[in-house]
């Protein structure tokens, strides 16, 4: 190896490694007593998210009203259709995110287990949507619910340049061990669960 | 101590005279107390939500050993993978190399020197000193973890892994958020948050660089996983343009599958959470089309030490992912807190890890005497690192240096005597009738010379 380049200068001090067995890796078992859509709910109303299943032609309503009294909805293209087409990212930029008060992105899946629900970014999905506003909708197809983040990783191919598992709203405990709601993230989390 | 000169006694004596002093500060204790109490017991819940923990501690356990023992490979595999994603790998040998690179990645960013750094939480940042660095080359750093932000403004080092404010209560905390701000911040919890919220969310937008620290690189995907429950490293990682992950070397995971193990373990060892709020998986810098991201990711992955530890017997330390479940049961870190240690590391783990990552420094090698050797720490990390024991090959290292010659002699005659049955035999029938006499040892004083042994431990008493 060239001793000059910085990497290999580096790599060359660390020992090769036998070739040993690869370890195994169990999937995680989960103690619970529900299934699907009801635990994912349950998991996820357990850490301060709310819910509501809805169907596809009800959704832009149900965000509205959820809206209603939180600010400006600010939604990523395709998350819910019908709604508010003026508000669209990404071309209200990022400040536009800071000032809204809801942000409303279509969620790749939801994790049961944990309460959790997986969010990646793309051409139409900016990051700051889901986390500059004190609220977020999280618009979840019912069919992607799945047992666990493990799972959605096991079988995922490409990643996106940003995959975020929310798993609840945002919280601290860093003063005198005491849980605050929303610190930097969103405090207010909703899934709207699409049928 | 009288008996002993005035160097040893800084040496030997520095540990223990900083713990009394915390012994006697009521305030710490208390916060000690109630936060590892709380985390204690939030990771044995958590726990009991798996139904395979034990089999999932033994995979983790060998998971890490097996990155551990290939790092040169799957660093080599990682790093391709993520410079193919567009990103950029800083190889740091030590603390001078990892802030001279990033100092440059602030210089060359399109704020300059001077930019704004949002940072988030980052031990290794911590072991590297990064803050005083980029501070002398002009930029504007603030910490944006609010643990860390309240001890930033107190110009203190963490006091835990997770928690790094523990030792603070709410009124200290009061009296920082008031000088920072000129104005008043009362002494309630969630309004202390809401000013940290504020005067956090202006640094963000105007951040031109943001620093995180890395909890796993995935080596088959290029990947860097950072998990978190504010939102403050998914803002550092998401709004400027430029990212800086700084990734202690041994920080590495072969594959997803890997990942999705060791975070099944992460967040309930270490806040009893099933996971944090945010598990945030970056690959690579933003894509074309996006709208937002940085342009520009970097990452650096510093040894600092850490390969000398990988050929030595204390390697297993390695695998340590810095949950801080063996803090939160020591029974020495539970009376004396963090600080004590005087090292980023504290509590059993600290213990290890900074005599091995600093072998230079004397006062890093007490360490590993304050420990009770009970093996709680073993018992409660979720990579089964031996602590207790790696804490014991450590004493023993340091024995031959720090034993006085009266000792050394004193050891070899006893051990010369045992050896002659006559003397052995002589010596029991002496015990013996010396444990008859424990009423009048049990009440030897507990100051001066029979006091360290004396204060905290009763002897036997005879049959």
């Amino acid at each position: 190896m060239n001793a000059h380049n910085p990497k290999s200068a580096f790599l060359t001090r660390l020992p090769e490694g036998e070739a040993t067995q690869p370890p195994p890796t169990p999937v995680a078992q989960y103690v619970s007593d529900r299934k699907g859509t009801q635990a994912f709910i349950a998991a996820w109303g357990a850490l301060g998210g709310t819910s509501q299943i809805a169907s596809a032609a009800e959704a832009a309503v149900a965000v509205k009203t959820y809206s209603r009294g939180r600010g400006d909805i600010l939604a990523s293209p395709g998350a819910v259709e019908g709604l508010v087409p003026d508000l669209t990212w990404p071309d209200c930029g990022r400040q536009a995110a800071a000032a809204a008060g809801v942000g409303v992105v279509r969620a790749e899946a939801a994790a049961q287990a944990t309460g959790s629900v997986i969010i990646r970014s793309d051409t139409n999905l900016g990051r700051s949507v889901s986390l500059l506003p004190p609220a977020c909708v999280f618009v979840i197809d019912e069919s992607t619910i799945m047992e666990s983040l493990g799972a959605y990783l096991r079988r995922l191919s490409a990643l996106p340049s940003q995959l975020v598992a929310v798993t609840g709203p945002s919280r601290s405990a860093d003063i005198e061990s005491t849980l605050v709601i929303g610190v930097h993230g969103p405090g207010e989390v909703h899934a709207l669960i699409i049928r | 101590m009288a008996s002993t000169t005035a160097t040893e006694a800084a040496t030997l004596n520095s540990f223990n005279t900083r713990a009394r002093q915390a012994l006697r500060d009521e305030r710490l204790r208390d916060a000690v107390a109630r936060s590892t109490d709380l985390l204690g017991s939030r990771r044995v819940e958590a726990l009991s939500e798996l139904a395979n923990a034990d089999e999932l501690r033994d995979a983790a356990a060998a998971i890490r050993s097996a990155s551990v023992s290939r790092l040169r490979s799957l660093l080599d595999e990682w790093s391709d993978n993520f410079t193919a994603l567009g990103g950029t790998v800083h190889w740091a040998r030590d603390a001078a190399e990892a802030t001279g690179a990033i100092a440059e990645i602030v210089a060359a960013s399109p704020a300059g020197p001077g930019a704004v750094v949002a940072k988030g939480k980052s031990m290794a940042s911590e072991e590297i000193h990064l803050n005083e660095v980029l501070a002398s080359a002009g930029a504007d750093v603030i910490e944006t973890d609010l643990g860390e932000f309240i001890i930033q403004l107190a110009g203190e080092a963490p006091s835990h892994i997770i928690a790094p404010a523990l030792h603070k209560d709410r009124f200290q905390i009061a009296d920082l958020f008031t000088a920072d701000s000129g104005q008043a911040v009362s002494a309630e919890i969630h309004e202390e948050a809401a000013y940290a919220r504020d005067r956090l969310r202006r640094a963000f937008l105007d951040a031109g660089v943001g620093i995180t620290g890395v909890n796993f690189a995935v080596a088959s995907t290029g990947s860097i996983c950072l998990v978190e429950n504010e939102g403050n490293g998914r803002m550092c990682s998401s709004l400027p343009s430029v990212h800086v992950a700084i990734m202690g070397m041994e920080r590495i995971v072969a594959d997803l599958a890997e990942l999705d193990v060791m975070l099944n373990l992460l967040a309930r060892s270490a806040t009893g959470q099933a996971l944090t709020v945010y598990t945030n998986l970056i690959t690579g810098p933003r894509r074309d089309g996006e709208a937002d991201g940085p342009e520009n990711l970097h990452v650096v992955v510093l040894d600092g030490g850490r390969s000398a530890a990988l050929h030595s017997q204390y390697s297993s330390a390695l695998s340590c992912i810095r949950c801080g479940a063996c803090l939160n049961v020591c029974p020495v870190y539970r009376q004396v807190g963090g600080h004590v240690y005087e090292s980023v590391y504290s509590g059993p783990i600290g213990a290890v890890l900074t005599p091995i990552l600093r072998p230079d420094d004397p006062s890093a090698r007490e360490l590993p005497e304050a420990s009770s050797l009970c093996g709680a720490c073993t018992e409660a990390c979720p990579v089964q690192i031996p602590l207790h024991d790696l804490l014991l090959k450590l004493r023993l290292e340091r024995a031959p240096e720090s034993a006085t010659a009266t000792r050394r002699w004193g050891f070899r005659l006893w051990s010369l005597a045992w050896s002659l049955p006559l003397v052995r035999h002589i010596s029991r029938v002496l015990t013996r009738l010396g444990l008859r006499c424990t009423r009048v040892l049990r009440r030897l004083p507990s100051r001066g010379w029979p006091g360290a042994w004396n204060k905290c431990r009763d002897l036997p008493r005879a049959r």
